[in-house]
């Protein structure tokens, strides 16, 4: 167990010795800035799995980040910024990805923020704790006008003797399913009546780990209770009822999920950018999303059947991080850049889950 | 408006669950009944909002509040709701368009209404604004109206016009701190003659809390004075910094050496463990808290019985505020600043660096593609003075002045923290009262731990209860049952 991990270590994992990177890219989808050439290049450093995550990280502490790799002598800087790992680093990214692999985030944060049902449970919790109590004299946590929102909805809808109980079961429930340590961390942050719980700081403390540490299990801690408990049950329906209102069921955002809907019915482009009224590459934007983001996305309806053989000989000696889209014009006038990504993304290795 | 104290009083009890009115409250609740405008400049802790919540619950028409921080605003609101108060709202960003449309269609139905001075100048929100009649037209934190005072708002300005636009609704300005000067030009940046506004200034002094500086020759000396000194005090305090970082570093030697249990709180902190923090402070359970100056908003613990200013502040209006967070209970409390030669080189050049140079300002007004890469702040400063019309020169000037004003001020600090006789003279001089009775429960310098003594503050109190430095986690069951009211 690494009770040291920092958020340097962490961005090991995404780093190589081959390959300069570029640490913009990491910084854009750890933040959840979702942009194709983000997706695209994300997909390609195994970050998609941690997009969002950390959606309040400022560049300054990115930045800081790197330059204690730099100075620990884990990384090397070229001077446009790019970084490449080093020998000494390799070794470190070994134990930093055994550790890290224990956390399953699947890329929950395509789907939603998780730091916004922390807030909702927070609350949830608190009222339903000082109704348990009968006291409707307390100062509610301030969380934003949505989250309040959201959370005085769930009440007015669930209201009822029997919601303390119902709840302390169903969180019983799922608190079962995680290791009892776990469990005691996730519970020991809950504010309640007459009860506030500890802090990040408190609970750092109490485990004896860095604050990173306990960044990353708390955001596991909420990422295992939004699957438990978005998971089809009518076991659950007051925890589902809490997650569900801010969960999308595609990765996709709401513009490009609706093109890529358009695009499988009628299968031609600008039909679909004339029904939305969009530019034509603005759809390209949406269905290379959805390439990216859609496991199933059928790349033989736009992709050619057959390449020229100079064309092949050319994509087959190298690794798609290699081709240059200047080169493949060259052998291919007709080839677009809309079809070069594509190709790239079809012959790409995307790793959706960690 | 003819009011009976009896029905008053009667509010008081059912709405805040008092019986007595603090000083100056039921004086300034008469004249606001009677339609007088009122500044009123009540010491930290006096209950200045209570003035205008009670009226609320008095006139059958809603009352506005003006808040420069939506911290502020949020707090206000969640005390509301705590007091049982459904009718309130604070418009702020935090709204989301639905919710913002909402509120602004039922405005009529609040009872309280707190805004920023940036969103009452949106015109859809002035517009549900002018719909309504108010009771009251309160200004927070009036101060920030002056340029004189440390915290100068230029949004603030705009608030004589809003009040035009309202019907010139009876008026309460409120501050807690504010010489004469900087009354006079609240008064006036409201559009008021002297003779429309009443004044009413209450001491900002507080014999209760004994003042105290302690000159340390290096800083690892001051670092083992305060901790001597938490070793010594009982009961429960603030430590104020200037940074974060220092904040955070010494929350960990304090909970260390100190035996002390005792929490971070500064603006990194985020949202709930702010709340935990503020709850655990004030049920006891953490003695001492490491502070910037972000703390404070929403702290109403009354038996604070020491502050310890560890960095200087840059003025001594934040240092009067600061240390009136202690002894709200009347009894004896005492404020400790801790000083190093060379200190105030942080206030100064936090000085230096709140106002844009004049060339930034110069390429701003020039340059307009300029403009988005400037901070909020600056960019919102500059554009408001752009919008009244200002050259680049005009506008360095003021900025020149005002930190002129602000070097100023912290001159005036640190003639404080050298002063060689009575600190309280020294103080209540720059608010232009009269000078106190100097005793032996007045002020001291470098003889904290004989005072401590001699005031009784090093009294323990009993350890149970405390989260103690490393205390483990309780078990989920345990959780469980306790946060739903549940037996085993």
């Amino acid at each position: 167990m690494k009770k040291d991990l920092t958020f340097s270590d962490f961005l090991l994992q995404f780093l190589s010795t081959e390959e300069w990177r570029r640490p913009k890219v990491l910084l854009n989808n750890l933040i959840g800035r979702r942009t194709v050439s983000n997706l695209f290049w994300g997909a390609q450093y195994g970050l998609l799995p941690f997009f969002n995550l950390f959606s309040k990280l400022s560049a300054d502490d990115f930045e800081l980040a790197l330059k204690r790799l730099h100075k620990r002598g884990l990384i090397e800087s070229q001077q446009d910024g790019k970084v490449l790992l080093t020998k000494t680093g390799k070794q470190e990214q070994k134990s930093v990805i055994d550790y890290i692999s224990q956390f399953h985030f699947r890329g929950i944060g395509l789907h939603t923020n998780l730091n916004n049902i922390q807030q909702c449970l927070n609350l949830v919790i608190q009222i339903t704790s000082e109704f348990s109590y009968q006291n409707n004299r307390y100062y509610p946590l301030q969380y934003s006008g949505q989250t309040m929102a959201r959370a005085k909805q769930w009440f007015v809808k669930n209201k009822s003797i029997e919601l303390p109980r119902k709840l302390h079961a169903e969180l019983t429930d799922f608190l079962l399913t995680i290791p009892a340590d776990e469990a005691n961390a996730f519970t020991n942050s809950m504010i309640g009546h007459d009860d506030f719980g500890l802090t990040d700081q408190q609970i750092e403390t109490a485990l004896n780990v860095t604050p990173f540490n306990w960044k990353l299990r708390s955001l596991s801690l909420v990422a295992a209770f939004v699957k438990w408990a978005s998971a089809d049950s009518d076991t659950h329906f007051l925890c589902q009822q809490i997650v569900s209102p801010w969960l999308t069921t595609s990765a996709l955002s709401t513009s490009s999920a609706l093109s890529y809907q358009l695009y499988l019915k009628n299968t031609n482009l600008q039909a679909v950018a004339n029904c939305r009224r969009v530019k034509l590459n603005t759809i390209k934007e949406h269905l290379l999303e959805a390439a990216i983001l859609t496991p199933s996305f059928p790349f033989q309806l736009i992709l050619p059947n057959k390449f020229s053989s100079d064309l092949e000989t050319y994509l087959g000696a190298r690794t798609i991080n290699q081709w240059q889209f200047d080169e493949v014009s060259k052998l291919d006038s007709q080839f677009s850049f809309f079809e070069f990504r594509l190709l790239q993304i079809e012959r790409g290795h995307i790793q959706y889950a960690n | 408006m003819q009011i009976d104290d009896k029905q008053l009083y009667k509010i008081l009890q059912s709405k805040f669950g008092f019986s007595e009115f603090k000083p100056g409250q039921l004086d300034i609740i008469h004249r606001l009944c009677l339609k007088e405008n009122v500044l009123a400049v009540l010491p930290t802790g006096t209950g200045k909002s209570l003035v205008y919540q009670l009226l609320g619950y008095l006139l059958r028409q809603p009352i506005l509040v003006i808040s420069p921080l939506i911290s502020l605003i949020d707090d206000q609101v969640a005390r509301l709701n705590r007091l049982g108060e459904k009718h309130v709202i604070g418009l702020t960003s935090k709204l989301d368009h639905n919710q913002r449309q909402f509120a602004l269609n039922h405005l009529q139905d609040y009872r309280f209404i707190y805004l920023s001075p940036e969103m009452a100048n949106q015109p859809e929100v002035l517009n549900a604004l002018r719909r309504l009649t108010f009771g009251l037209f309160v200004i927070d934190e009036a101060h920030c109206l002056s340029q004189w005072g440390p915290d100068f708002r230029p949004d603030y300005l705009k608030l004589k016009d809003l009040r035009k636009q309202l019907g010139t609704p009876t008026t309460l300005m409120l501050t807690a701190t504010a010489t004469e000067a900087v009354r006079q030009d609240i008064i006036q940046k409201m559009a008021l003659a002297s003779d429309q506004v009443e004044q009413v200034v209450y001491s900002v002094d507080r014999p209760n809390i004994y003042l105290e500086v302690e000159h340390c020759q290096t800083s690892a000396e001051k670092k083992e004075k305060l901790i001597k000194l938490l070793q010594t005090l009982g009961g429960s305090g603030i430590v104020y910094f200037s940074s974060k970082k220092i904040a955070n570093q010494m929350t960990e030697l304090i909970g260390q050496q100190s035996g002390r249990s005792v929490a971070a709180y500064h603006a990194d902190i985020d949202l709930q463990d702010r709340y935990r923090i503020q709850q655990q402070f004030m049920q006891g359970k953490l003695d001492v808290i490491c502070a910037t100056s972000a703390f404070g908003m929403g702290i109403d613990k009354n038996n604070i019985r020491f502050v310890i200013h560890y960095h200087m502040p840059g003025n001594l209006e934040d240092y009067l505020q600061e240390i009136g967070r202690a002894g709200r209970d009347q009894q004896e409390s005492i404020a400790i600043l801790l000083y190093t030669a060379g200190d105030e080189y942080i206030p100064s050049t936090l000085n230096m660096a709140s106002f844009p140079s004049a060339t930034n300002v110069q390429t701003f007004f020039m340059k307009p593609e300029s403009r988005a890469s400037f901070e909020p702040d600056q960019k919102q400063l500059l554009d408001y003075y752009r919008n009244q019309n200002k050259s680049a020169q005009e506008v360095s000037k003021i900025f020149e002045n005002r930190q002129l004003a602000k070097q100023t001020n912290l001159m005036k600090m640190l003639a404080f923290v050298n002063e060689n006789g009575c600190l309280r003279q020294n103080l209540l001089a720059h608010f232009d009262e009269e000078e106190p009775k100097h005793d032996e429960q007045c002020c001291g310098i470098d003889c904290a731990l004989d005072a401590i003594s001699t005031l009784h503050l090093d009294t323990k109190d009993i350890p149970g209860g405390k989260i103690a430095y490393g205390s483990s986690l309780i078990p989920w069951q345990t959780r469980l049952n306790q946060l739903f009211s549940q037996k085993n």
